[in-house]
């Protein structure tokens, strides 16, 4: 089973996704939680479900997007995120009420055991209630034997939370740690991070680099901004990416991309699909 | 009949001074007080956002203008305002109002009191430009009122209208510099502010963050500023938020490499203003 066409990514895996500020990857998150949340009501809707069992399909760990946004554009897809979080199949956490950066003192407010707090939420959320096809009955810590990205977790945002003021280490922990409880539940990781200085890569995105399966690269046009084309985007490999992998696109081979109303649409560099 | 609905348009508040914006039936806007501005920001600023200038310039006040430009329009369409600085009181006694003799002026003059205007006031310019016409935005306000009201950059707010302003509620001052006034505290201010006024859309004005009046503020501690002031206003629907950088503020010599664009990231808008001198 893959997701995100025309990336066709495996499920399961850690995908890390970079931006700039002129081509902005949250169509990116938007466009795999409306598809995976379409998915799982598939699913569901084949199998019966007892009342009971309300596994959690999707956790938002929620940075920089506000609700309103995920909502608003969710419903472009026809999803109802709100009916979804009130039945208990997306979570969202919002990282910030979880845990605060150091005073401005400079004094550590326990970043590390913050960011801690926000982990063993994720990893309760993740092993509450039974996903469709599972066994009944596991306890919380046991492994849940779903199939890969039954489940699917989203950090909108790691950026925000150095610049803001947590510990570079703690931040690297904290995705470390983001990276195990995952792997653990079977389930798919998108994490954002913005790069800001093109050609110098910071030191949490050489880290990511270390953790990812794959790196997708969001970059704005080199000529500008266009009418007609909003950005590219390249897939590379991260240092856990299987030999037989999904399809990689280098940067020379970028595809690009165009925002419309209900999503991105994707089409080879000099042809005129989706353009024309 | 068919048995097919329309989907209902979800209800927003009915607030003055605002509108629904072109490009979301979802979202009011409301004018930053300078229209060729709104007319970049497709029509307005939108409510619970917030709009970040940067004016590197040290020798120009434009942050500043760009502010005072937005609480005038603000008092005058009966808004709330709250004003962040280390002098709020004298930054509010001089913002800019309506020509002496007026009340409101519908944005878009009407020929005829060009013409009469033109006629009093003959401005001595260079013959090939006598006939253009006065410069238009793109945004038409097809609107009676007028959503941007025109301001005379000579005239001041009148002192008893800031006292009445003060006195019901509708101003609130939050002076930084002069006690030990941390960033948690101000945006703890704020945000009693905007929830306790929610009958009408508040606007947070902070002209000059990161001055000398705001202690040592590091990069980490503005950027956390910013992202905590959008979470505020995420959160109330009808507040929105201009601020302006100080001048030391709004170049990648402060804050390091990738600065202007971190503060891009951290609100919802960032401009930048500079002069031509010097390029």
């Amino acid at each position: 089973m893959t997701f995100f066409p025309p990336f066709n990514l495996p499920q399961g895996i850690f995908l890390l996704i970079t931006d700039a500020l002129a081509s902005p990857a949250d169509f990116v998150l938007h466009r795999c939680l409306s598809a995976h949340l379409k998915e799982i009501s598939k699913t569901k809707s084949g199998v019966e479900v007892e009342a009971a069992a309300v596994s959690m399909a999707v956790a938002i760990l929620s940075v920089s997007e506000s609700m309103a946004r995920w909502k608003g554009v969710a419903g472009k897809s026809n999803v109802n995120l709100q009916s979804h979080i009130e039945g208990g199949s997306v979570e969202v956490i919002n990282v910030f009420e979880e845990a605060q950066p150091r005073n401005a003192n400079g004094g550590r407010n326990g970043d590390e055991e913050r960011l801690k707090g926000v982990i063993e939420r994720l990893r309760v959320s993740l092993a509450r209630g039974d996903p469709v096809g599972g066994r009944k009955g596991e306890g919380e810590g046991e492994v849940n034997e779903t199939s890969p990205g039954m489940k699917l977790v989203i950090l909108d945002d790691i950026s925000m939370l150095e610049w803001v003021g947590f510990d570079t280490t703690d931040v690297v922990r904290f995705a470390r740690a983001l990276r195990s409880v995952c792997t653990k539940a079977n389930a798919t990781l998108l994490v954002r991070h913005h790069i800001v200085t093109p050609g110098e890569p910071d030191e949490v995105f050489r880290h990511l680099l270390q953790l990812c399966t794959y790196h997708l690269e969001v970059l704005p046009l080199a000529s500008g901004r266009s009418g007609s084309v909003s950005g590219e985007v390249a897939l590379h490999p991260g240092f856990s990416a299987p030999k037989d992998g999904a399809k990689l696109i280098p940067r020379s081979a970028a595809l690009q991309y165009r925002l419309t109303d209900t999503g991105a649409e994707f089409f080879a560099k000099g042809t005129s699909e989706s353009v024309l | 009949m068919s048995s097919f609905k329309r989907k209902g348009k979800q209800a927003l508040p009915s607030y003055s001074g605002t509108r629904v914006s072109p490009a979301s039936n979802l979202s009011l806007i409301t004018s930053t007080g300078i229209s060729s501005l709104d007319d970049i920001l497709g029509g307005g600023l939108p409510l619970s956002c917030s709009l970040v200038f940067a004016a590197p310039d040290i020798h120009s006040s434009y942050g500043e203008l760009i502010e005072k430009y937005f609480v005038a329009q603000g008092l005058a369409v009966g808004h709330s305002i709250c004003v962040v600085s280390e002098d709020p009181d004298g930054f509010m006694r001089d913002v800019m109002w309506f020509a002496k003799g007026q009340n409101t002026r519908n944005g878009n003059d009407s020929e005829e009191e060009y013409k009469s205007a033109d006629q009093t006031q003959k401005v001595k310019i260079a013959w090939r430009y006598e006939k253009m016409k006065q410069f238009q935005t793109t945004t038409g306000d097809s609107d009676a009122d007028s959503f941007c009201q025109v301001f005379e950059l000579s005239s001041r707010v009148p002192e008893d209208l800031i006292e009445e302003a003060l006195q019901i509620k509708r101003l609130h001052f939050v002076k930084v510099g002069s006690e030990d006034v941390s960033t948690a505290q101000i945006l703890g201010k704020i945000s009693s502010y905007i929830k306790t006024e929610t009958s009408r859309p508040m606007r947070i004005c902070i002209p000059g963050l990161g001055s000398a009046g705001w202690g040592d503020l590091g990069p980490q501690s503005v950027l956390h500023f910013l992202h905590s002031l959008r979470a505020i206003l995420r959160r109330n629907a009808h507040g929105c938020a201009s601020i302006s950088l100080a001048p030391q503020l709004s170049t990648e010599r402060w804050g390091g490499a990738g600065w202007m664009e971190k503060v891009g990231w951290a609100s919802d808008g960032t401009m930048i203003v500079s002069g031509f001198s010097g390029r």
